[in-house]
């Protein structure tokens, strides 16, 4: 791999190379002359190199800390939680080959898949991983999701304990139909990870995992390369959504941080880059006349919605909340901005989901007639009512000037308020919004995607729906593990939802990734997440460019 | 003479620059977002949004934070970028030497045409050159850079294959690469300061033209190439390097749209997302950098014109 530069210890020999470049460019003519891509690509790095664009850099090394979805899609490829979705969103053991849930359901008894090893070659045992929750549930590690398992928000993990070289034992305070997907859940990426990744300060050093591919070298605003992890022990299963086997392909595997979503496509276009994803649908026409480019769409679980804020203002008014959730046609909005990928969904439930019943389909029939008579039997005086949106995330924007036409058909006035999305972010924390386009990241059970709405808002002003009878139903499901009664209970909590209209679900997210034809194996996920185990590349008829 | 004149202008820097960042800190603090919730997002965890308040000193009051900042800046640490948790002072002088190897080929690429054209049209005063020459100024003036960025790249990068679209290659590493990565940004914040100084050029060589000592010098039988080199560029080319200074502040400050388009890791870049991240300490310490420099470089090219004009003295 090519040797860091510009980095915190050389930035002296950064400096004389600005006059260096400055100096090189009298040479322009004659190094032009040498920039054809035949030139560029005769190296066996580049070859078997995978390039990927990541919108923005990463934040950190460090799975489950200081997160977004950027450092999660590069840090799964390197560290491997104990269990992992399947395409159909259930759990599915990665790390973990075995377990079985006592009588009572507090008590967890896992075994570790045979033979895992860490990149430093290190055997995976139980001591280790009962050191990775313990250090997860360290205040002092900072992990996003500690108050998942601390007994905060109700589960608490009470104990863990090592039963052997591959067994260990998890005891929870109480029954939890969830706590599989909890250990699972994406944004909390509870990757097991070797004690030598931490200093002996406990500070974070380096993430020393047992995933498909090493971590090699950050280059901040630039780069992270991984490599093949050659002793990779995968799974039996076949590749299923993030579980299954998850060997790979390839020798190397570059993101390189492309901002701009013009620039990454012709980066894909010019062969630069061989794999875009997380694309809009307004990124797909220049992409689908490439004979070189190929599109894989699909829906995803991520979910856009309306918000209403019927805890203050005028919106606490019923009525008009049922004219807004009448007037919106969620099908046309889906079709418009997901391009036909998605359909309306009024359900929290995604409809690749096991848990989506004929019950969940049930939500607001798109009618103006029916709008205009609530609308009629509301207190609204027609003064416009404040849309919030911005432009950062297209889609919410996109969904907010639909919104608007598609209300005002039916006499609802909107203004709308366009902000930057730090800002929209800080009003939806505070409840400061009348109406607001926005986005969620999908959870893969009901139940969190519930827990994620519905709660006291007089506490925690993000939640969008203050129903104590219904989170008594959520925390019953949460006990439960009869899937009928779970299922009965998700009905019963979506028609009580409908009814009481706290906000609007519109539909769940396309996801549209891009890549070179000569990446085999490749396709997107419902998880809107990049998956480069399985895949390979086959460059007979490709040559590659340096990046 | 000299030392004593930069040390004045460094020392009245020091409370414009204070001043400038004194204001940053109210106006970023202005700013509704929570860098805390930002790193959170949609978590909903109440809890680790107050741990991560409290590790981004957000749960300290603003005059605390304010005479932190400053203590910080009197040390010139900076302080930690909350986003990255890196020094804030490494990572400002990192990007701002990448930015650095934009921002000088492009100023010398810029006054290496313009200076010439615009001579070279003032000198032709009227005639096709110089209407051709004044007409692509005006082109290249209401051309926005992100555009030219986006045509050179497909241009040069989709339709030739020629050069690399994306990315950033370490002159330290691979001269010639880096060249190659950095031809199209180079080129395309090059175009507009072509445009700007080539006006400059002939506008001030126009007046100088017009003068009694050109016309003494043509009647002694100077060529006109002597007379333009020797006599109209030296008196006419210091008000373009006032524009070149400014230009060339401006640039170092970061150009943040092309360096976001060709994903060059500069300083604008750095701003941009650090104003994206709400991470206040790296919003402060980019933009007192760059007060900074655009202040040292104006006062370079102030001590440069007593040496192309004698008749100018630092006062």
């Amino acid at each position: 791999m090519r040797p860091a530069i510009c980095n915190r210890k050389s930035v002296k020999s950064c400096a004389s190379n600005s006059v260096g470049t400055a100096l090189a460019l009298a040479c322009v003519v004659a190094v032009v002359s040498g920039c054809s891509a035949k030139g560029l690509d005769d190296s066996s790095f580049h070859r078997d190199t995978l390039r990927v664009a990541l919108s923005s850099d990463i934040r950190t090394t460090e799975p489950g800390v200081l997160r977004d979805a950027n450092t999660d899609d590069v840090l799964m490829h390197i560290v491997e939680p104990l269990f992992a979705y399947r395409e159909n969103l259930e759990v599915a053991p990665l790390l973990v080959s075995s377990w079985r849930v006592s009588e009572d359901g507090k008590t967890y008894t896992m075994s570790l898949r045979d033979g895992v090893q860490f990149h430093n070659g290190t055997t995976a045992t139980a001591q280790i991983v009962v050191w990775n929750i313990e250090r997860y549930l360290d205040p002092g590690t900072r992990w996003i999701c500690r108050s998942l398992f601390d007994g905060s928000r109700g589960l608490e993990i009470e104990q863990v304990v090592a039963l052997g070289e591959r067994a260990f034992q998890i005891e929870l305070n109480q029954a939890d139909g969830t706590f599989l997907h909890k250990l699972a859940n994406l944004q909390c990426n509870m990757g097991i990870v070797h004690p030598d990744s931490v200093s002996a300060a406990g500070d974070w050093r380096v993430p020393i995992g047992t995933g498909p591919f090493q971590f090699v070298e950050w280059q901040r605003g630039q780069y992270v390369d991984l490599r093949r992890f050659d002793h990779y022990q995968p799974v039996l299963s076949p590749r299923d959504g993030l579980a299954g086997d998850r060997t790979a392909g390839f020798q190397y595997l570059r993101w390189v941080v492309v901002p701009e979503p013009a620039a990454a496509r012709a980066g894909l276009l010019s062969g630069q880059l061989d794999v875009i994803y997380r694309l809009q649908v307004s990124d797909l026409f220049d992409l689908r006349s490439s004979t070189e480019v190929v599109v894989d769409e699909g829906t995803s679980i991520d979910w856009d919605v309306l918000l209403m804020q019927a805890e203050t203002g005028r919106l606490r008014d019923r009525a008009l909340r049922l004219a807004i959730a009448h007037a919106v046609d969620a099908d046309q909005l889906a079709a418009i901005i997901t391009d036909g990928i998605s359909s309306g969904n009024h359900a929290l439930t995604p409809p690749q989901s096991g848990y989506f019943r004929a019950c969940m389909a049930q939500g607001y029939i798109f009618s103006e007639e029916i709008a205009r008579r609530w609308l009629a039997q509301s207190s609204y005086n027609g003064e416009a009512l404040k849309l919030t949106t911005n432009r950062r995330f297209s889609n919410m924007y996109e969904n907010a000037i639909i919104i608007q036409h598609m209300l005002g058909r039916v006499g609802i006035r909107t203004e709308l308020e366009v902000v930057e999305w730090g800002t929209q972010l800080d009003y939806y924390a505070r409840g400061q919004y009348e109406l607001m386009s926005f986005g969620y990241t999908g959870r893969t059970h009901p139940v969190l995607n519930y827990d994620a709405i519905l709660g006291d808002k007089s506490k925690n002003p993000m939640y969008q729906w203050d129903d104590p009878a219904s989170v008594g139903l959520l925390e019953e499901i949460a006990r439960t593990d009869n899937v009928a009664v779970v299922d009965d209970l998700l009905c019963e909590l979506h028609a009580r939802m409908i009814d009481a209209v706290p906000m609007l679900n519109l539909f769940n997210q396309h996801t549209i990734d891009a890549y070179r034809s000569h990446v085999v194996g490749y396709s997107a996920t419902a998880f809107n997440k990049p998956r480069f185990w399985g895949v390979r590349l086959d460059r007979s008829a490709a040559p590659a460019r340096e990046t | 003479m000299l030392a004593q004149y930069a040390l004045r202008r460094i020392l009245l820097a020091i409370p414009t620059v204070w001043l400038a960042a004194t204001l940053v800190f109210i106006i970023v603090r202005l700013l509704p977002g929570d860098p805390a919730l930002l790193m959170v997002g949609d978590a909903q965890d109440a809890q680790a949004l107050e741990l991560a308040r409290r590790d981004m000193g957000l749960d300290q009051s603003l005059p605390t934070q304010y005479v932190l900042w400053l203590s910080s800046m009197a040390s010139f640490e900076l302080g930690e970028s909350i986003a990255m948790g890196l020094p804030v002072r490494e990572l400002i002088w990192a990007r701002f030497l990448v930015t650095a190897q934009l921002a000088i080929p492009s100023i010398l690429l810029a006054l290496l045409i313009a200076v010439p054209l615009g001579l070279f049209a003032a000198a032709q005063h009227n005639k096709a050159v110089d209407r051709a020459a004044m007409l692509s100024s005006v082109v290249l003036l209401s051309v926005p850079s992100f555009w030219v960025a986006l045509l050179l790249i497909m241009l040069f990068g989709v339709k030739l294959n020629w050069l690399p679209t994306v990315g950033y290659v370490s002159p330290a590493v691979n001269l010639t690469l880096a060249i190659q990565f950095a031809l199209m940004p180079v080129l395309a914040l090059s175009l507009t300061v072509i445009g700007q100084l080539t006006r400059m050029t002939r506008s001030t060589a126009l007046d100088v033209l017009a003068t009694d000592y050109v016309l003494f010098a043509r009647a002694k039988g100077l060529s006109e190439t002597t007379t333009l080199l020797r006599h109209v560029l030296p008196n006419a080319v210091a008000p373009t390097l006032t524009v070149a200074g400014m230009i060339f502040g401006s640039l170092l400050g970061g150009a943040a749209v092309i360096e976001t388009i060709f994903t060059i890791p500069g300083i604008g870049r750095l701003l941009v997302d650090s104003i994206y991240a709400r991470d206040y300490p790296v919003i402060q310490g980019a933009v007192l950098f760059v007060g900074f420099l655009y202040i040292l470089v104006n006062m370079l090219v102030d001590l440069v014109y007593p040496l192309l004009d004698p008749r100018i003295r630092l006062q």
